[in-house]
C-alpha cells in the first residue's frame, strides 16, 4: 500500500470526508447522545468498534456472499455486533450502558456503519477494511465528543461529571444555557462545526 | 470460485451466516450472563436504597453500598393477608414474576374474593433502620401496566405514621422517552414525597396523579401528585398500580399500626 493511499484511507474519514459533517450520517445519535461527555465517548467507542469489526467481517467473506441477499447479510453482521457490544456494556459499564439505553441497539440503524460496508468493506481487503472502520469510527467519534463536551460545559457547567465553571461565577448572575441540554443545542453545535469546517477548506463548498 | 447467483447457495450461506451468528451471540451471553445479573442485583438495591432516602452516588463502590445495606436495610415477606412469612432462597425470590399466575400483576384487583393462592403470596417490604435499630421508613416494590410496558417501582412510608410518603422511584419502564418514561425523572419522584394514603378520618385513599399541576387550594392536594403532560394513560398507569399495591400491602401495613381503621 503506498503511503500516500494509506494516509487518504486514514485521515479522510475523519476530516474531509467525515460520516457526520461532511455526509451528514448519523445525525440522530449525535443529537440524542451528546448531553454529556461520558455517554458521547462510550458511543464513540462502541461505533467505531462496531464499523471496524463488521467492516473486517464482511470483507472476509465479501467474495462469498451472494449480490442479491448482501444487505440482509451485512444486516446480520453488524447486528451481531451491536449486541455483543450491547451485552458487555451490561456486564463491564452498567451505568453508562443504562444512561445510552436504547441508542447503543440503535447503532445498528446507524448510516455509516452500513454505508461503510456497501462503499468499501464490500470490495477491499480485510486490513484495509478494517482501518477504514477504525477512522470512520473516529471521524464520527470526535464530533459526538466535541458537541457533548460543549453540550455539558454550556448546558450544566460541567465536564466528565466534575464541575468546572466556579460557583463564584454563578454567584454573580451566570446561569446555564438550558436550550444545549436540549437536542436544537446540538443541532446549532453541529451546524457550527460544519460551518467551521467548509470555512477552512473552500473544497467541501458546494459551487453555486 | 463458486457461483454465488444459484438459490441453493443463497440459502445454505444464508443458514450458515445466522447459524454462526445465532452461535456467537449464545456463547456471548452464556459468559456474561452471571456478571449481569451481579449488575443488575446491585442496581436494584440501589434504586431501594434511593427510594428510602439514602444519598447514593452513581459512582459509588458495590462494597460500600453493601455494607450500608447490610447496617440499616432488613428485608421481610409479608403476605396481602398481612402475615409475616418466611421465603426460602430469599435472594433468588422473584417477586414480579409471582404476581403473574395469581393475578396481581395488574390493576384492578378484587381484594374481597382474592384466590388462595393470591392469598399466601410472599411479598417483600424493605424496612430501613436508625442506629438503634428503630425503623425508619417501610419499602415496598410497586408494579402494573402503563402504555406500553411494565412500570416498576418502590414506594417508602414513614415508619411513625405509615401514612406519609417518604420516597418513590419508578425504574426501568419501556414508556416513551420524554413522555411517558419522565415518570422515572427525579421532578415526577420527588412530586411524591409528603403526600399521603390515609385521609384525616384515617380512611385509606391512596394517591393518585393528576392530569397537570396539582392546585395547592385543592381538596385532595394531599393526595394528589404534578402528572406528566403528554403520557396521560401512563400517569394512569401509576395511579392505578399504586392504589392496587397499597391494597395489598394494607393489612400489613394496619397491623402495624395496630389494627385501627
Amino acid at each position: 500500500m503506498a503511503s500516500s493511499e494509506m494516509k487518504s484511507l486514514v485521515i479522510d474519514p475523519v476530516m474531509d470526508k467525515n460520516p457526520v459533517t461532511v455526509q451528514s450520517l448519523g445525525i440522530c445519535s449525535a443529537l440524542a447522545v451528546t448531553t454529556q461527555v461520558a455517554p458521547s465517548l462510550v458511543m464513540a467507542i462502541a461505533v467505531t468498534v462496531v464499523i471496524a469489526c463488521s467492516n473486517a467481517v464482511i470483507s472476509s467473506i465479501r467474495n462469498l456472499i451472494p449480490s442479491k441477499i448482501r444487505i440482509i447479510v451485512q444486516l446480520v453482521v453488524v447486528a451481531t455486533m451491536v449486541i455483543l457490544v450491547d451485552q458487555v456494556l451490561k456486564a463491564y459499564a452498567y451505568n453508562v450502558s443504562k444512561s445510552l439505553s436504547v441508542f447503543v441497539g440503535l447503532i445498528i440503524t446507524n448510516c455509516i456503519v452500513m454505508g461503510r460496508l456497501e462503499a468499501f468493506a464490500m470490495h477491499q481487503p480485510v486490513g484495509k477494511s478494517f482501518l477504514d472502520g477504525i477512522a470512520s469510527g473516529i471521524g464520527y467519534g470526535w464530533v459526538i465528543v466535541l458537541v457533548g463536551f460543549c453540550r455539558e460545559l454550556l448546558g450544566s457547567g460541567k465536564v466528565l461529571g466534575v464541575q468546572v465553571v466556579p460557583d463564584a461565577l454563578y454567584d454573580i448572575g451566570y446561569t446555564n444555557n438550558g436550550l444545549m441540554v436540549l437536542a436544537p443545542g446540538a443541532f446549532l453545535l453541529l451546524g457550527t462545526i460544519i460551518w467551521i469546517q467548509r470555512t477552512i477548506n473552500d473544497s467541501l463548498q458546494e459551487k453555486e | 470460485m463458486v457461483d454465488t447467483s444459484k438459490n441453493g447457495y443463497t440459502v445454505v450461506f444464508l443458514a450458515i451466516t445466522t447459524i454462526v451468528a445465532a452461535l456467537v451471540l449464545s456463547i456471548a451471553s452464556e459468559q456474561l450472563k452471571v456478571k449481569q445479573a451481579v449488575n443488575k442485583k446491585f442496581d436494584q438495591k440501589k434504586i431501594v436504597m434511593k427510594a428510602m432516602g439514602f444519598k447514593i452516588d452513581d459512582g459509588a463502590k458495590p462494597a460500600d453500598i453493601d455494607a450500608i445495606y447490610k447496617k440499616s436495610v432488613e428485608r421481610i415477606f409479608v403476605t396481602p393477608m398481612g402475615k409475616i412469612v418466611s421465603v426460602k432462597d430469599a435472594d433468588k425470590y422473584n417477586f414480579e414474576k409471582t404476581l403473574k399466575p395469581v393475578g396481581l400483576h395488574k390493576a384492578p384487583v378484587d381484594m374481597a374474593n382474592l384466590s388462595d393462592a393470591a392469598k399466601s403470596v410472599p411479598m417483600p417490604v424493605f424496612i430501613r433502620k436508625d442506629e438503634k435499630g428503630l425503623p425508619l421508613n417501610y419499602t415496598f416494590p410497586v408494579t402494573g401496566k402503563g402504555l406500553w410496558s411494565t412500570l416498576y417501582g418502590y414506594i417508602s412510608l414513614n415508619a411513625k405514621d405509615l401514612n406519609t410518603i417518604e420516597g418513590a422511584i419508578f425504574y426501568d419502564t419501556g414508556e416513551t422517552p420524554g413522555l411517558g418514561k419522565e415518570i422515572e425523572a427525579d421532578w415526577f419522584c420527588k412530586n411524591f414525597v409528603g403526600k399521603k394514603i390515609l385521609n384525616a378520618e384515617g380512611k385509606f385513599v391512596s394517591v393518585s396523579v393528576n392530569k397537570g399541576v396539582v392546585n395547592p387550594s385543592d381538596k385532595m392536594f394531599e393526595h394528589k401528585v404534578d402528572g406528566v403532560s403528554g403520557a396521560t394513560l401512563t400517569c394512569n398507569g401509576v395511579t392505578d398500580l399504586l392504589n392496587k399495591d397499597f391494597h395489598l400491602y394494607e393489612a400489613y401495613l394496619n397491623s402495624l399500626r395496630g389494627g385501627k381503621k
